[in-house]
């Protein structure tokens, strides 16, 4: 089955539901480091992080191990849109030794509606590899909890200083690009709003995240350390940063500084419409399969 | 372990039965190994097959010179395995090899005579150390790069007439560009079209495992309990990831990051490398770096990969070489996307080609015109 949306206790009991109902006697959690998923069971539990799913010392022993009466619960794995990365054939490989599989994930999709598939692919074993989700839909479990955070901007106003400065950054930035990744032209223009959110948040008080803790503001911190809701300083730039956030903080309304450099108004956009790509993947999962 | 199968028969038993019909349709039959997992499990199926029939057949390697030691071992496992029914060909010849670790030494040349004493190991006593073919008939790809790797096979192979060659080659689902290249030229043998082999002159090269994948080999060796090399338990316990498992030669410019873990897997063989080959120790505290050989990353001192290409060929030390590289160069497009890939070319002292540029516009361009706009 495909759990969607659903809490750390729900996952849990939901694994502990599948031990009971019988002919489980092992239960390996893949899972990244950053989303545990503490399990009490009867049975003999092993939990294996995302960096160790394609290491050999790790492979082989689990292909010898896993078995027709081991359950393989796939917690949060989905980290990348490419449907053929290394680490889902590992674990494609796992699950062809069992037929009791859990996938769970907080969002159906990552940087577009078609990475579903790659969770469809995890819990199928890719037998519908070539297939689109209108021709899978009807033969797959899900348990879907719609969580599509909504972001709710805070103003705040630069001076004319800041805006001469964005403006003659991004024109260097984009000028000089020479052998430099693009996005960092919005990850460094983003930065050029830092003084004036970071005097909002003073004031404001409270928990904050931000890209690190260079801007000394009480109460902020990393996207990677963030485990519980906080207001947004900084935009992340990577979906991925983004929905780990919003998955081990379980934030569903997200109060973010929005000063008034486009880049900032680019980023709000951004990730509204990534909120909306979240709604519209569940709207297309509940049609085609009808949970 | 899982492995494939094709309705009732495995890819083992089809294995098996393909090895039987090559018995059946040729008299002379080699089977080349490297030391590797795959040749190691072909050549244990067809030794078992020449057993089985009274039968012997020839076990060939081409000696690189600069392989593990554990490589080497195992070839000589595998050639003295079965002995009634093998015929080693064990090849020790003097040919040119890319080396990827130094700019002032581009090429080694193997087993180069008057220097046995920084050989990496003795020649056999019983290997051929002396071509077999016809020096005045020798063919050479290319003589600006002299004779290489593939030329020393391409001459053996034409010392024979109507032979099967088998090679360890897996193609099919791991690698649909390695199929297609396996199965585009298919062989007709006594009326039997053959899709897992190719025509070489009058021989054929054939490829009995090539719808194996990872799994089915290390399951068959270990159900057959066939030796094989202990470089990969040091990978395994290294941690190594799947795809970077690999026991070819030291110092090409697809392997010279094996450089990085030899001193902790090999450290005889690191021993003799530093001796033998120009630039090993630099590989080896910057094989993995993501400046230097991988070059992912620019000098500091350098704006452009344009101008880091420019200035490389301006100061490579082996002019020769320059003027292939600046041949290549002039057929492809002037932009940063491709000059970096010019200049991972130039640093790996890729002059074959075998790092294949990707001649296009540079995909970020549109990215940036994007920002431009929106930002």
């Amino acid at each position: 089955m495909i759990g969607l949306g659903l809490s750390v206790e729900e996952k849990a009991d939901r694994v502990a539901d599948r031990v009971r109902a019988g002919g489980i006697n092992k239960v390996v959690v893949f899972c990244p480091s950053r989303h545990p998923l503490p399990l009490d069971l009867d049975v003999p539990t092993e939990h294996v992080e995302w960096e160790e799913v394609i290491r050999y010392v790790f492979f082989y022993r689990l292909l010898q191990e896993i078995d027709g009466q081991t359950l393989v619960v796939i917690n949060e794995c989905l980290r990348t849109p490419e449907r053929s990365a290394l680490h889902y054939n590992c674990l494609r490989n796992y699950l062809t030794r069992t037929t009791h599989q859990m996938v769970f994930s907080r969002f159906p999709c990552l940087e577009s509606p078609e990475d579903f598939m790659v969770l469809v692919d995890l819990d199928t074993r890719s037998r519908w590899r070539r297939n689109t989700l209108d021709q899978v839909g009807e033969a797959l479990q899900i348990e879907a909890r719609d969580v599509a955070p909504g972001l709710l901007p805070i103003d705040v106003t630069t001076d004319a200083a800041t805006r001469d400065l964005y403006r003659r950054t991004k024109r260097e930035l984009i000028d000089g690009i020479g052998a430099r990744d693009p996005h960092t032209i919005p990850r460094q223009l983003h930065l050029l709003g830092g003084k004036h959110k970071a005097a909002t948040a003073a004031r404001l008080g409270g928990l904050w995240v931000g890209r690190n803790a260079r801007l000394k503001v009480p109460g902020l911190v990393s996207y990677d350390e963030a485990r519980e809701p906080r207001r947004v300083l900084e935009f992340c730039h990577s979906f991925r940063d983004w929905s780990d956030y919003l998955t081990s903080s379980g934030a569903t309304e997200v109060p973010a500084l929005v000063s008034d450099l486009n880049v900032d108004r680019w980023y709000l956009e951004r990730f509204q419409q990534w909120s909306e790509m979240q709604r519209d993947a569940y709207s297309a999962i509940r049609n085609h399969v009808g949970s | 372990m899982p492995t494939q199968r094709y309705g009732t028969t495995s890819v083992l038993e089809a294995a098996r039965a393909r090895l039987r019909w090559v018995f059946d349709h040729h008299e002379t039959i080699i089977c080349s190994v490297s030391g590797g997992k795959d040749s190691t499990a072909l050549a244990h199926l067809a030794l078992a097959e020449a057993k089985r029939r009274g039968r012997r057949i020839g076990m060939f390697f081409l000696d690189e010179e600069v392989v593990y030691q554990s490589s080497a071992d195992q070839v000589e496992y595998l050639m003295t395995l079965e002995p009634e029914h093998t015929i080693p060909m064990w090849l020790q010849v003097e040919f040119r090899l890319t080396n990827a670790t130094s700019t002032t030494e581009g090429q080694l040349v193997c087993w180069e005579a008057g220097k046995h004493k920084l050989w990496m190991r003795p020649k056999k006593a019983w290997s051929i150390q002396h071509a077999p073919w016809d020096r005045s008939t020798e063919t050479v790809r290319d003589r600006r790069k002299g004779f290489g790797f593939y030329d020393a096979i391409e001459n053996f192979e034409r010392c024979y007439e109507g032979a099967a060659f088998l090679v360890g080659l897996r193609a099919a689902g791991e690698s649909p560009n390695r199929w297609r290249a396996v199965s585009k030229n298919p062989v007709t043998v006594d009326g039997d079209r053959i899709y897992w082999g190719t025509q070489k002159g009058s021989n054929v090269a054939l490829y009995p495992l090539f719808d194996w994948n990872f799994h089915d080999v290390w399951r068959y060796i270990a159900e057959s309990g066939v030796r094989y090399s202990k470089i990969y338990d040091m990978q395994f316990r290294k941690g190594y990831p799947i795809h970077e498992m690999r026991v070819s030669s030291l110092i090409h410019e697809r392997a010279f990051r094996s450089i990085c873990d030899l001193p902790e897997f090999e450290p005889r063989t690191y021993d003799r490398l530093l001796k033998r080959v120009k630039g090993i120790s630099l590989a080896q505290e910057h094989g993995k770096k993501d400046q230097l050989f991988r070059a992912r990353k620019l000098p500091k001192n350098l704006t452009s990969w344009r101008e880091y290409r420019d200035h490389l060929l301006r100061t490579h030390q082996d002019r020769e070489r320059v003027g292939i590289f600046e041949r290549r160069f002039a057929r492809q497009l002037d932009n940063e996307y491709v000059a970096r890939q010019q200049v991972r070319q130039l640093v790996l002292n890729d002059y074959e080609n075998n790092l294949a540029v990707d001649n296009a516009e540079d995909p970020r361009a549109a990215l940036v015109r994007y920002y431009d706009e929106v930002l």
